[in-house]
């Protein structure tokens, strides 16, 4: 017993001393800790166990809530306010917290404390990243730009329009914080092109029905497909945000998951393109191109729609360039703007895939071919952004663009077919 | 067990178990899909398209020269290529045209965008051999160096300020310089420069304007036969703009530049330039304003550069010849604070009489950028009429 006593007061001690040394500026009560899988950060379980989708242990994290710049992640801080850097408002993230030694920055510790040299450990915020982009309530999907608020919208009948909000896991906003949402979804407008404003003809305010976890608005009966728009600001003083919906059928609640694993929503059957953003577009690209590195395995039941092998010949590339160019364009008239960066991408695809044939190009047509290469890969991206989001005024902006780069290369490239 | 037991037995488990989770903590981050790494794709890219200024102790407000000091911009990295803002002052038709128009290929933009958004992974290879910023003449030692007069001091709460500095060469004869060059005593501050030859500016005569002179650009000099005249005893006007970066808030900087002169051999051939100004024939609508100027000799156009950036805006230059042939000369977003000669790598022969048109364009990528770069409203219009061109000729 002798022994155990005196490991015991050892221990006692040194944790009274570093009670006392550390938290000597009475440092606030720390957030709990949860485990969480290494990959998949969106799982969150309260109790040790192993990751559903990867199997590997689970780990503890110590998630919280901070506010941060949207451009200048270094600038985040514990209170809103605004980006010490450009000015912008800072917006809600997910962090999870550590504390680490200047001497040793890559041991990251779960509790603040005493370093090595007798200095306080240095408290440090990582940003959680975006788990479920999934609809729950078979409706469409969007992220807000404010990178923290993502949205459903669901058109169960003809008369109803409903908006789930999710905070950036994914989980539904409680009560209180619906009701702070300031929203209309607007089912007719018109948007005259000399002045730029757009006039609302029909609109509908969204409120949140008691107990429960969405805003609603009683429209007037619509016909399908019908498109509609949500306007929502999500607080006094916060910018107003549009998300573009379409519906081509009434939405329908997908089934109860027979078991739910963890905090992570399952994910959708990939029934059609909508589904693919799970697979993430950085998943994407560059694995197809001939030389260019395979993408590490990405852990999802979600097939890699952009699996498809790039063609070899110059006319197949064209083709299928063409071809995938007038898919963003299907998918933009339907609706599903979440689904977009899929063709979209494998169109970036094919013009890197394009770039060393370049120097086989006379130099007019290489003069026209290049920056008609850069804007193909950087119009892609962009519309995998602002699909995200949903805006279809921007997303119809893009494609202009997009589809203007396409027809460059077409022809630059069409006369060494 | 007595109950003191009990509570130091406890004491110790606690103990134990905050030891423990200290040990191997959860580290957390984006799930890793970028099949592109930092060591063996991405550093090469920013080492030579972004390293001159994205290095310690350059203009840029931080390096991006190792993994670590990278990753922490991820997002605002993928929104300024998204824009297009970076590389700055890239041409947005025909690089290949041009000696100095930095651009990402495709496949370098790519790769950037990939890693960004993919989880920003390090790789497996050995950490590159870190960057150290260039502090020579990159034209090696000038013929004629000549410090600026003065010492330029920003104070604590000072963010910016332009200074010119009148540098009188000493010159007792003529001679024609093939490049004129600028070398930061701060590079943290030196943000852009100009430096002409005194004098009045005229719509045709020879060329004043020496170097228009941006961080991490290397000048070019002129080819063989080809000068910038500086008349005997002439002075310098070197105007500088001196920008701390927010790294620098609340520290007082100073700079003492240098500028560095190199001549050509001989007396070589003049280099001219020709201003492109709108005019009574200037054409205005809402979101264009257009204006051209009909050349009144033969000549072999070097450069051309926009003397002021307008925000949101595009400049298209164009030449029809005699026999309606078109010529594409430049199509550019000439950005404030970013204005830059663009030489063409071959001079462009335009014969007596051809038209030179200007179109200067109210951009319309506004509507395509992400949310978080635009402002709410209506971006605000410039005035498109203040935009002057001048191109480089010889006979």
């Amino acid at each position: 017993m002798k022994p155990i006593l005196t490991a015991a007061i050892v221990a006692l001690t040194l944790v009274t001393v570093v009670a006392q040394r550390g938290t000597a500026p009475a440092a606030p009560a720390l957030p709990p800790i949860s485990m969480t899988c290494v990959h998949h950060p969106d799982v969150l379980e309260s109790r040790p166990g192993t990751c559903p989708f990867c199997k590997l242990p689970l780990v503890p994290v110590r998630l919280d809530s901070a506010w941060m710049c949207p451009v200048h992640t270094t600038a985040t801080e514990s209170t809103a306010g605004k980006c010490r850097i450009c000015g912008r408002q800072l917006v809600p993230v997910t962090v999870s917290l550590t504390w680490t030694c200047k001497a040793d920055r890559a041991t990251e510790h779960l509790e603040p404390g005493l370093c090595a040299d007798g200095s306080l450990r240095i408290m440090r915020r990582t940003l959680r990243a975006h788990g479920n982009h999934n609809p729950q309530h078979g409706g469409q999907f969007f992220m807000a730009p404010d990178n923290w608020h993502h949205l459903e919208g669901v058109h169960p009948s003809a008369r109803i329009f409903r908006l789930y909000v999710y905070d950036d896991y994914g989980r539904p906003l409680p009560q209180a914080r619906l009701r702070e949402i300031h929203a209309r979804v607007v089912t007719k407008e018109t948007f005259d092109p000399a002045t730029r404003t757009t006039t609302e003809l029909s609109a509908f305010p969204l409120r949140a029905p008691r107990n429960r976890q969405y805003l609603e608005a009683r429209i007037d009966p619509s016909t399908l497909p019908a498109e509609m728009t949500a306007k929502v600001r999500f607080g006094a003083g916060q910018p107003e945000y549009r998300f573009d919906f379409a519906f081509t059928e009434f939405s329908k609640e997908p089934p109860a998951p027979a078991r739910r694993p963890s905090t992570r929503q399952p994910l959708a059957p990939p029934t059609s393109p909508a589904a693919a953003p799970e697979t993430a577009p950085a998943s994407s690209s560059a694995p197809t191109v001939p030389g260019e590195p395979a993408a590490p395995p990405v852990s999802t039941t979600v097939p890699d729609p952009l699996a498809e092998p790039i063609p070899v010949s110059m006319s197949g590339m064209l083709e299928q360039m063409q071809e995938r160019e007038k898919e963003v364009g299907a998918l933009i008239a339907r609706g599903e703007l979440g689904a977009v960066w899929v063709p979209a991408f494998r169109v970036k695809d094919i013009a890197i895939a394009l770039e060393p044939h370049l120097a086989h190009l006379p130099s007019a047509a290489r003069d026209a071919a290049e920056p008609a290469l850069s804007r193909i890969v950087r119009t892609a991206w962009l519309l995998d952004a602002a699909g995200d989001v949903g805006n279809r005024a921007q997303v119809d902006a893009i494609y202009a663009a997009f589809s203007a780069a396409v027809a460059d290369a077409l022809a630059a490239f069409g006369g060494v077919r | 067990m007595t109950r003191g037991t009990r509570h130091a037995l406890a004491a110790a488990t606690v103990a134990a178990i905050a030891v423990g989770f200290t040990v191997e903590p959860g580290r957390a981050h984006k799930p890793i899909t970028s099949p592109y790494t930092y060591n063996d794709h991405v550093f090469p890219i920013l080492r030579d398209k972004c390293g001159r200024c994205h290095v310690a102790g350059g203009i840029a407000p931080m390096s991006l020269m190792s993994h670590a000091q990278t990753v922490p911009w991820g997002e605002s990295i993928r929104l300024e290529l998204l824009a297009a803002h970076m590389p700055p002052a890239a041409v947005d038709e025909a690089p290949a045209r041009f000696r100095n128009a930095p651009g990402l290929t495709p496949r370098e933009l790519n790769v950037l965008l990939t890693w960004v958004t993919g989880g920003t992974p390090i790789g497996e290879t050995e950490d590159p051999p870190p960057v150290v910023r260039n502090t020579a003449w990159p034209l090696g030692l000038p013929d004629l160096t000549l410090p600026l007069p003065g010492a330029t001091v920003l104070a604590a709460g000072e963010r910016e300020r332009t200074v010119e500095f009148v540098v009188p060469t000493g010159l007792s004869a003529p001679r024609w310089v093939r490049a004129a060059d600028l070398l930061p005593d701060n590079a943290t501050m030196v943000r852009a420069g100009t430096i002409s030859v005194r004098g009045a500016t005229a719509r045709t005569g020879p060329e004043r304007v020496l170097a228009l002179w941006l961080p991490g650009e290397d000048p070019i000099p002129l080819d063989e036969g080809l000068g910038f005249e500086l008349p005997a005893a002439s002075e310098l006007v070197v105007r500088v703009l001196y920008r701390k970066t927010w790294e620098y808030e609340r520290q007082e900087l100073r700079d003492r530049s240098t500028i560095g002169l190199y001549f050509a051999a001989g007396t070589p051939a003049t280099v001219r330039s020709v201003r492109l100004a709108p005019d009574f024939t200037a054409i205005a609508a809402p979101e264009r304003f257009a204006f051209r100027r009909v050349l009144a000799e033969d000549a072999r156009v070097l450069a051309v550069y926009p003397e002021i950036g307008l925000p949101n805006t595009g400049v298209k230059v164009f030449a029809t010849r005699p026999d309606g042939a078109r010529v594409d000369l430049i199509a550019v977003h000439p950005r404030p604070d970013w204005l830059r000669r663009y030489w063409f790598r071959e001079p462009i022969v335009l014969p007596k009489g051809t038209t030179v048109e200007t179109t200067v364009l109210f951009d319309d990528e506004t509507p395509l950028m992400p949310l978080s770069l635009s402002s709410p409203g209506a971006a605000a219009r410039p005035d498109l009429s203040s935009m002057r061109l001048t191109l480089n000729v010889v006979p």
